[in-house]
């Protein structure tokens, strides 16, 4: 299967937010293994409209706590971990759909994070914002 | 011929005096600036007297029991009856070697002066100085014949023998090619003249006077830096006076030096402590710092310490009892392959547990003054100081230091750095920029060396400790990793990312959604990932409805963007160094790459802040680095047709930076 066709598989934005509703899931994430390659692309679905739940999905993986297992085959995002990446997309989503209304989650992100690049992603975000 | 130690434990030992009995030697030490002598059958050392500035030389007058002694600050000093050093002559110049001379009711102290390049002599009643001649290169030993007719000279500058003739001044090389000549001595028909070298085999040589003056050696191999040498009476024992040593050549026997009973031994020794110059090192898998515990316990620890280079490390030890322990004052210290350790008079107390209090010593010498990893050996030794005793061995070690090139600046980006790194960044930089002296050729020799980590790229791990734990990390953590191995060594690197800008324009067209690399990476033949159709363009771009599209199932890494916002891409480090601008890849063990500066001289580097570069901005990086790091851009490209395409991976290579005013590939820039 070409890259971009593994890319493209559908999936449905109700599909999407379930994918990612288990791997909020403590217990669910402990049992499963993922694969980046199906987390990103139900994030592109998640993220292709702003609506109540895609918000609300995005402010819950600001939550996350604890490593996602990836498959052996599956990618692994380069400059950040797989949390820390989810965690970046879903701030500046967030950030773009929501304004300041969520200014203190991407300040608590900011402040707890370990990962420099998720930080000065926030902050980024954050600065664009005018917070801090 | 035998080479025999007589004692152990000179602290930077120089000249020696030797009775006409051939019973005792008298010995100066120039580091602690004290004057001991050792009953050479017994090897029990007694201390003449402390306080000496730089002692060089030592020369009794055997029939009245006067003591002289040079002091490079200048002086010859005498030991008083009271054990008091009182002044006999300043010279100057930094006196050496000592000749006493007895001529017409008058004692004359002979000397050469290394600074000034004189010989002088002084009137050792009178206290008058005559200075006999100038311009000597670097002398250093000195004998006077018996006729008081000639002087002999040891010249560091010419590597010579020189003969001075006292009545004229005249100067005459005898003898050129010795190998950084020491001091001197007759031999015992004053037809030959002992000359010790302080060559790589730390010899002796007897120059016979000839004419012509020839050379004979007569041994190799003695301790290191073997600077004084006396021999007795029908010089069958000629004693050395060596940097740590006090040694015999002895052609009928070495003396038996009779061992006393081990007084305590060394339990543990602590180089870094509050207030200690000491770099702080962290355990990667506890992450606990390594000075929680002294570095070195007997038999059941061994940690590395680490040091700016040229420090003089002051150390913590601490002392156990053993059975027969002799409660008492001892002068401890410690020889070794660094000099040891300074010695010093201790009284340790033993706690009802077996063990003192930590003592504070130092080492003799200051630590190297180049980036290395040493193998610093440390052979403890205590003496009794309350009557004349033998140095007791009460332990030794191997320890493993490393010296740095400059203090750590963790102020540069206190995001990622602290004032304390790992021990495995630290143990390895200071092996692989080991003699390195400026930024560039540090990070050269760690990105030059990065695979002999071991550690690899491609597997999950997105910080120093993650990559040190699990064996090697992506992107995200190696450049931490790079710049932490760099602040090992007190260079500063920064940190970037340069994320893919996923751009939707007009038909479904992307420019880029991905970055694509065949490279396996540090330590990987290959791509780790599952092997992936991609659909090539090799040659031509922009496409055209007969470009050819190579489908091509490999492995390779592909990091995606995201529609709209910032998500994965690449990092790497950057080195400003003497105005210039240097890229490391430390995932792929690249580098350094040359990039003109991004924003000219006011601002050299990408952002910090998610800005967006492309087109011309990006010239210089992706000619010089990107176009050989990143494969390919892949997206989905319409052709001159007006088709789609989706998903093609186009060599970055023959991607312009423009087309028209549009920007072919731009980047999001982050730390």
């Amino acid at each position: 299967m070409a890259r971009g066709e593994r890319e493209q598989q559908a999936m449905t934005a109700s599909d999407s937010i379930r994918l990612i509703q288990e791997l909020l899931s403590p217990s669910t994430r402990e049992k499963r293994e993922f694969l980046w390659q199906e987390i990103r692309a139900a994030m592109a679905e998640i993220t292709k409209t702003q609506t109540r739940s895609a918000e609300d999905v995005l402010l819950h993986l600001l939550e996350l706590e604890g490593p996602i297992r990836l498959a052996p085959q599956s990618d692994i995002p380069s400059v950040m971990s797989p949390e820390d990446m989810l965690k970046s997309l879903a701030i500046q989503f967030l950030s773009r759909w929501t304004g300041r209304k969520h200014l203190k989650a991407l300040e608590r992100v900011k402040e707890k994070t370990a990962s420099p690049t998720l930080s000065r992603i926030a902050m980024a975000e954050i600065e664009k914002l005018g917070g801090e | 011929m035998n080479i025999g130690d007589i004692a152990k434990g000179l602290a930077a030992g120089v000249g020696i005096d030797l009775s006409p009995n051939g019973k005792t030697a008298y010995y100066v030490e120039w580091s602690i600036g004290e004057l001991c002598k050792v009953e050479v059958d017994t090897g029990k050392v007694t201390k003449v007297l402390g306080g000496l500035n730089y002692p060089e030389d030592v020369e009794v007058d055997w029939d009245t029991g006067e003591i002289f002694v040079s002091e490079r600050t200048g002086e010859i000093t005498k030991v008083s009856a009271e054990g008091r050093d009182v002044p006999v002559a300043n010279p100057g110049g930094a006196p050496q070697q000592l000749a006493l001379v007895k001529q017409g009711g008058k004692r004359y102290l002979f000397t050469v002066c290394y600074d000034s390049g004189h010989l002088a002599r002084v009137d050792v009643d009178a206290g008058s100085i005559t200075n006999f001649v100038g311009g000597l290169g670097h002398p250093v030993g000195l004998v006077i014949d018996a006729n008081v007719s000639h002087a002999y000279v040891t010249e560091q500058d010419k590597s010579s023998l020189t003969r001075i003739e006292l009545a004229t001044g005249s100067t005459t090389v005898v003898y050129s090619g010795l190998r950084s000549p020491f001091f001197l001595a007759w031999d015992r028909d004053d037809t030959g003249i002992f000359c010790v070298q302080r060559d790589p085999s730390n010899s002796l040589v007897k120059l016979r006077m000839g004419p012509p003056v020839t050379l004979e050696s007569i041994a190799t191999g003695l301790a290191w830096r073997p600077s004084g040498v006396m021999p007795n009476s029908d010089d069958s024992r000629i004693y050395i006076c060596a940097d740590q040593k006090l040694q015999v050549i002895s052609f009928n026997g070495v003396p038996k030096i009779a061992p006393e009973p081990q007084p305590f031994e060394v339990h543990s020794i602590r180089f870094n402590y509050d207030g200690s110059q000491a770099i702080a090192l962290k355990d990667h898998l506890t992450d606990d710092y390594i000075h929680k515990d002294p570095e070195w316990i007997k038999g059941t620890r061994d940690e590395p310490a680490a040091y700016v280079r040229g420090t003089c490390p002051h150390i913590k030890v601490v002392f156990r009892k053993v059975a027969g322990t002799v409660s008492g004052t001892y002068a401890i210290g410690a020889i070794g392959n660094l000099g040891g350790v300074r010695r010093k008079d201790v009284t340790p107390t033993f706690h009802p547990s077996g063990v003192s209090d930590p003592i504070d010593f130092q080492l003799m010498w200051p630590l190297p003054r180049s980036i290395g990893k040493h193998s610093v050996s440390l052979e403890w030794y205590g003496r009794k100081t309350a009557s004349a005793s033998v140095p007791i061995p009460v332990g030794s070690a191997v320890h493993s230091i490393c010296t740095t090139w400059k203090t750590m600046e963790p102020q540069k980006d206190p995001t990622t750095l602290s004032d304390w790194v790992y021990k495995m960044p630290m143990l390895w930089t200071s092996e692989w920029a080991a003699g390195k002296d400026n930024e560039k050729e540090i990070c050269d020799a760690i990105i030059h060396d990065l695979h002999l980590s071991g550690l690899k790229y491609g597997i999950g791990g997105g910080s120093v400790r993650a990559i040190l734990v699990g064996g090697g990390g992506m992107c995200g953590g190696w450049h931490d990793m790079f710049q932490h191995l760099a602040h090992c060594q007190g260079v500063f690197v920064h940190r970037r990312c340069f994320l893919v800008d996923w751009r939707s324009l007009p038909g479904n067209e992307v420019k880029w959604k991905a970055i694509v690399i065949r490279s396996g990476g540090l330590n990987q033949p290959a791509p780790t990932w599952p092997a992936a159709e991609f659909h090539d363009v090799d040659a031509q771009y922009p496409i055209t409805s007969t470009t050819p599209i190579n489908a091509v199932t490999e492995k390779r890494y592909s990091f995606w963007g995201f529609p709209g916002v910032a998500a994965d891409g690449h990092c790497i480090n950057f080195l400003e160094y003497d105005g210039k601008l240097y890229l490391y890849d430390p995932s792929f063990g690249t580098g350094p790459f040359q990039i003109a500066t991004f924003g000219g001289p006011e601002a050299p580097l990408p952002p910090e802040d998610l800005t967006v570069l492309g087109g011309t901005q990006l010239t210089s990086f992706k000619k010089e680095y990107l176009d050989s790091a990143v494969d390919y851009m892949l997206g989905s490209l319409k052709d001159d047709a007006d088709a789609l395409h989706a998903d093609i991976t186009a060599k970055t290579q023959i991607i312009p930076d423009l087309a028209g005013p549009f920007k072919e590939i731009t980047f999001y820039w982050i730390p």
